[in-house]
């Protein structure tokens, strides 16, 4: 497995003291010449429920005859 | 480095250059960092018995010390708001040499006042880009 992409989007920057929960998606699974590309979403709000980043990986599984 | 980030810029503008070198004892303290102990980031015969031309940094790693002369640069004046980029190749690191990573950050897109919006990154390792769309959106204060 290797990462193929990584994106942060922020909707402020984080501080100390932050308290975030993160919640992982999966938000598409695709095949591509025999690879799967998983891309995952994490969504981290502060203890007030706000939004403050949003993080984006690809991930990029070989398949066995890959 | 440009000094005062928050006046207008040209697009095309160097901001930031920088060569970082990294040495496996980097690759070592990342992977205690980040929790990711993925043997190819230390070990030569695990990255070659799954075909890679060598111990890898970290992508993350990559990541992170490609966008410090943003930061560096932005200093107290702003902040980095968005951050993307595409593993394209990897980053080899030699038990003896190390690797150097090659960062330039160029002004991309400016906002109405001129003020740069988005930084596009140069990222390479033995001459060749190792990150693709490697875009950093930053925002002043």
């Amino acid at each position: 497995m290797v990462h193929g992409e990584q994106s942060f989007t922020y909707d402020r920057p984080i501080v100390a003291g932050d308290e975030l929960t993160a919640t992982l998606t999966v938000t598409s699974v695709k095949t591509l010449g025999g690879n799967a590309m998983v891309t995952a979403q994490s969504t981290m709000n502060d203890a007030e429920g706000e939004h403050v980043v949003t993080a984006t990986s690809t991930l990029v599984v070989r398949g066995d005859d890959a | 480095m440009t000094a005062a980030p928050a006046t207008a810029l040209e697009v095309g503008t160097v901001v930031a250059e920088r060569d970082v070198h990294i040495t496996r004892d980097s690759l070592v303290r990342y992977a205690g960092a980040s929790g990711d102990f993925n043997p190819i980031h230390y070990r030569d015969d695990v990255a070659a018995s799954v075909g890679l031309p060598g111990v890898l940094a970290h992508g993350m790693l990559t990541m992170g010390i490609a966008v410090q002369p943003v930061a560096e640069w932005l200093g107290d004046s702003g902040w980095v708001a968005g951050y993307g980029v595409r593993f394209t190749r990897p980053v080899v690191v030699d038990p003896e040499q190390g690797a150097t990573v090659g960062i330039v950050a160029k002004v991309a897109t400016v906002d109405e006042d001129g003020r740069p919006k988005r930084i596009d990154l140069t990222v390479t390792a033995a001459g060749q880009t190792v990150l693709g769309k490697a875009q950093v959106t930053v925002v002043f204060r």
